[in-house]
């Protein structure tokens, strides 16, 4: 009966030995042995069976070392940096979820004030660096993580759908107000607005001057001059005229500008459309006709979007808190979907590990 | 009943009356059904953290001739928690059957 005894406490202590002060470890065993022989002899006498026989079913009934091991691990207040290492599990999945939606979680896309490159590397620095954590929280732990992980993660899906559902007012799927800008934004969409009204008049004009064109000086100046055209159109940060220093006119061909054969207008300001290439007449006016009655047909949609969200602006600063709208949300629900099965995946992997490296390490050690 | 407060509160309440070693406490828990999935061994580590927290006192007894045996014994500090954890029971107790209660009367009040 000792025999069986005798192994199954060399084999608790293998488990818990790095862990556990000498002393108490002295305890632990010498109290799992008085409880082992008391349920043997017990039930040796209850079922009438011989006491070798019992030892077993007394060992099987106190559990497997791995399992007693963990227990006392678990509950022997186990430190990380000074917190239970749940904690640190936390903070770093959320930090490393953070890093994995980075493009999504800081609205890169809509606003396009963030995603620099080295922005990028020190996220990805960040995530590695927060998965080295986690691993660290997981390993100092003694237990699976899958219950605090699914909490943490069902946490984070609500808050980021409420965090970007206050952050952007409106949205049409590409773009949207800065609640925190809001001022901004608004003032600059109104320009926008402007600008696509200016556009639509000089198309008009263009399509008539090109039409009537006989030659090339019976087009006005606006419609060859980048720099005249982003004047007239009011793109005041030169946008066309930037885009014509490659173009080389020659005596046959001339710089024209001609219409795209849509037109996008940004909360930020900026309008797409109208484009500088060097052409003959004949080409620039089948150009024109072409792609300008398109053009004009596309500018009414786009004021439209800047109106939607114009109007969610005044929405929002009449009090209306939230927004839902799943073009916003939604890319950051979905990384956070993803992203959460490989954490459990490496949560698992730790402790399963850990559990059988710690007692093949004490194995050599002993 | 496995979570590790309960646990806790089962281990002081079987000590409430008198001191009793390891392998009794576990035996009542198990008998009333209180270790849940926790195997014998598992209830060990509880008792140690109820020691720490001073909510228990341990010595070794080699006095009945027979091997060793450590005996628990609740302290005062152990007795207010376990009145706390009464209180709690109690409340969630009369919740739960005021709750159950109510019920039939008002299917049958819907009835009538």
């Amino acid at each position: 009966m000792l025999d069986y005894i005798n192994w199954y406490l060399v084999e608790l202590k293998l488990r818990i030995t790095p862990r556990i002060p000498e002393d108490r470890l002295e305890t632990i065993l010498k109290e799992s042995r008085s409880h082992l022989v008391q349920s043997s002899e017990r039930i040796a006498l209850e079922k009438g069976i011989d006491t070798c026989h019992a030892a077993l079913l007394a060992i099987e009934d106190f559990g497997s070392p791995e399992k007693v091991a963990q227990t006392y691990l678990r509950e022997s207040h186990p430190r990380l940096f000074g917190t239970k290492p749940i904690v640190t599990v936390i903070i770093s999945a959320v930090v490393a979820t953070f890093c994995f939606c980075y493009p999504f979680v800081t609205l890169h896309g809509y606003f396009d004030v963030f995603g620099e490159s080295w922005q990028y590397l020190f996220v990805g620095v960040l995530g590695i660096f927060s998965l080295v954590l986690f691993a660290m929280g997981c390993r100092a732990g003694y237990q699976s993580n899958t219950f605090t992980l699914l909490a943490t993660s069902g946490t984070m899906v609500l808050g980021s759908i409420l965090l970007l559902s206050f952050w952007i007012v409106g949205s049409n799927g590409y773009q949207g107000f800065n609640r925190f800008h809001l001022g901004r934004d608004v003032s600059t969409a109104h320009s926008t607005l402007n600008k696509l009204e200016n556009l639509a008049r000089y198309y008009q004009a263009g399509k008539t001057a090109f039409a009537n064109a006989k030659t090339a000086s019976d087009v006005a100046s606006e419609l060859t001059s980048p720099k005249l055209a982003d004047k007239v159109i009011g793109l005041s940060d030169a946008w066309l005229e930037e885009r014509s220093h490659g173009n080389s006119p020659s005596p046959e061909k001339l710089s024209y500008i001609i219409p795209g054969s849509s037109v996008s207008g940004y909360v930020d300001g900026r309008v797409w459309g109208p484009e500088v290439e060097v052409l003959t007449l004949k080409e620039a006016q089948n150009s024109w006709k072409e792609n300008a009655d398109r053009a004009l047909q596309s500018i009414p949609r786009a004021e439209n979007d800047l109106n939607v969200l114009l109007a969610s602006a005044q929405e929002a600063r009449s009090g209306r808190l939230f927004f839902l709208n799943r073009d916003v949300y939604s890319e950051t629900v979905a990384s956070i979907f993803t992203f959460t099965p490989a954490l459990l995946i490496f949560d698992w992997v730790l402790y399963v590990t850990g559990r059988r490296r710690k007692a093949r390490l004490n194995q050599i050690t002993a | 009943m496995a979570f590790r407060g309960d646990i806790c509160a089962l281990i002081l309440g079987s000590l409430e009356n008198e001191p009793l070693h390891g392998y009794e406490i576990v035996r009542r828990l198990r008998q009333s059904g209180g270790v849940g999935k926790l195997s014998e061994g598992q209830v060990y580590p509880y008792l140690h953290r109820l020691e720490e927290e001073q909510k228990v006192t341990a010595e070794w007894n080699t006095e009945t001739g027979a091997a060793p045996r450590r005996v628990y014994q609740i302290t005062p500090t152990g007795r207010k928690a376990l009145a706390e954890q009464k209180a709690i029971w109690k409340q969630f107790v009369s919740g739960i059957g005021a709750l159950l209660e109510s019920r039939p009367a008002t299917q049958e009040g819907s009835d009538a």
